[in-house]
């Protein structure tokens, strides 16, 4: 498994439990769906014919196969997602590119930040993960541009980075062009 | 870098035509093969009614795919950018004409992005946005073909090679370090 390094990536690295979690978030919904498919029809056949109970445990057995490949692929997508997970925090701008098949890849300038924020949902609590999510005013930006399954120490640093280099940019940006009132 | 950036250098290739055009096509091939040979079968029996209610339909079918097609084609032709020095000019329209100018510095992300089929033909779509929402909206663009030109707050610039979309992207990046905005429009 070769890594997209940054040297953001690097100093904040993300989580190899990040798989994991991704797979099993995956399989739980895989296996909600398959079961309701399962039960809706088990229901329907029963009420045509009793007798059918038997060859229906066995349909149950069926959806099992499939299902572990559907686990082991996934996980081996995962994997490669997370490989290829590119983020980096350049002079200027930030950049952030995912997706092994169908690359997305965003750059924002750090003027045009509009909020940092940090979220854990339930499986990320389990597994300790923090996703960090920064946005400009567009729609895009706030579907693509965040960082998920960050350790907690990688989560905050790197936002406290962010929120100092945003800081940095616009304080600098406001001090060449507009004369500072002195405090009294 | 004084000579102005336009299409010419890095031009929405011939192939985005037939790539965002893709499906539409597909079907109609598709769509033509199951028709002659269902034909084929209704021709010998006696339903030559409801074969031709089915060819008509197929010619419909043909119809618009066909003028999906020009569309695309004429969209591209008329689909004009330009990287001048402050501002990114884009112009488009087939009949009425737009146009639109976006200063560097209120350019709130670039996005690239590649689909399947832009995986296929090695092509990628390079999208610019800031924060307007009014400009260009001319009603909502059809969701079947990918559009070229802008609406709301997007410049879309679809088909461009994948090399040429990552210059494309460094010299507006450049742009936008060399020309920032007095006031910020960050919240943070």
């Amino acid at each position: 498994m070769k890594i997209a390094y940054s040297k953001t990536r690097e100093q904040f690295p993300l989580s190899y439990k990040k798989i994991i979690k991704k797979t099993i978030a995956s399989t739980i919904k895989i296996t909600i769906l398959l079961l309701v498919i399962w039960g809706f029809l088990a229901s329907m056949i029963i009420s045509i014919d009793p007798e059918m109970i038997n060859w229906l445990k066995m349909v149950l057995f069926g959806i099992l196969g499939p299902l572990f490949l559907f686990i082991l692929l996934t996980y081996l997508y995962q994997r490669w997602y997370f490989a290829v997970y590119f983020y980096d925090l350049t002079p200027d701008f930030i950049q952030i590119k995912k997706g092994p098949i169908t690359p997305r890849e965003i750059t924002i300038p750090y003027e045009r930040v509009q909020d940092v924020y940090v979220d854990q949902d339930l499986l990320d609590r389990i597994f300790g993960l923090y996703d960090v999510h920064l946005s400009s005013a567009t729609i895009s930006s706030g579907m693509e541009a965040h960082i998920d399954g960050l350790e907690k120490q990688a989560a905050e640093g790197l936002r406290n980075i962010l929120l100092q280099t945003v800081q940095q940019k616009i304080s600098k940006n406001r001090n060449t062009n507009t004369p500072t009132i002195k405090a009294q | 870098m004084n000579e102005i950036i336009t299409e010419k250098n890095y031009p929405v290739q011939g192939l985005w035509v037939f790539k965002s055009n893709f499906v539409s096509l597909f079907t109609l091939l598709f769509s033509s093969l199951i028709f002659f040979l269902a034909y084929d079968i209704y021709d010998t029996s006696e339903t030559s009614k409801d074969s031709e209610a089915v060819f008509y339909i197929f010619l419909l079918m043909v119809g618009l795919s066909i003028i999906y097609f020009i569309d695309t084609i004429l969209r591209r032709a008329n689909f004009h950018y330009s990287i001048e020095e402050k501002f990114l000019t884009v112009k488009q329209g087939i009949l009425s004409k737009q146009q639109r100018h976006i200063p560097y510095g209120v350019i709130q992300n670039l996005f690239i992005k590649q689909d399947l089929l832009d995986r296929i033909f090695g092509l990628a779509s390079l999208t610019i946005e800031n924060a307007s929402q009014g400009s260009g909206a001319l009603g909502t663009p059809r969701q079947q073909v990918e559009i070229v030109g802008f609406f709301g707050n997007r410049v879309i610039i679809p088909g461009l090679t994948q090399k040429d979309a990552e210059i494309l992207k460094g010299i507006i990046l450049q742009k936008m370090k060399e020309n920032p905005i007095d006031d910020s429009q960050s919240g943070l």
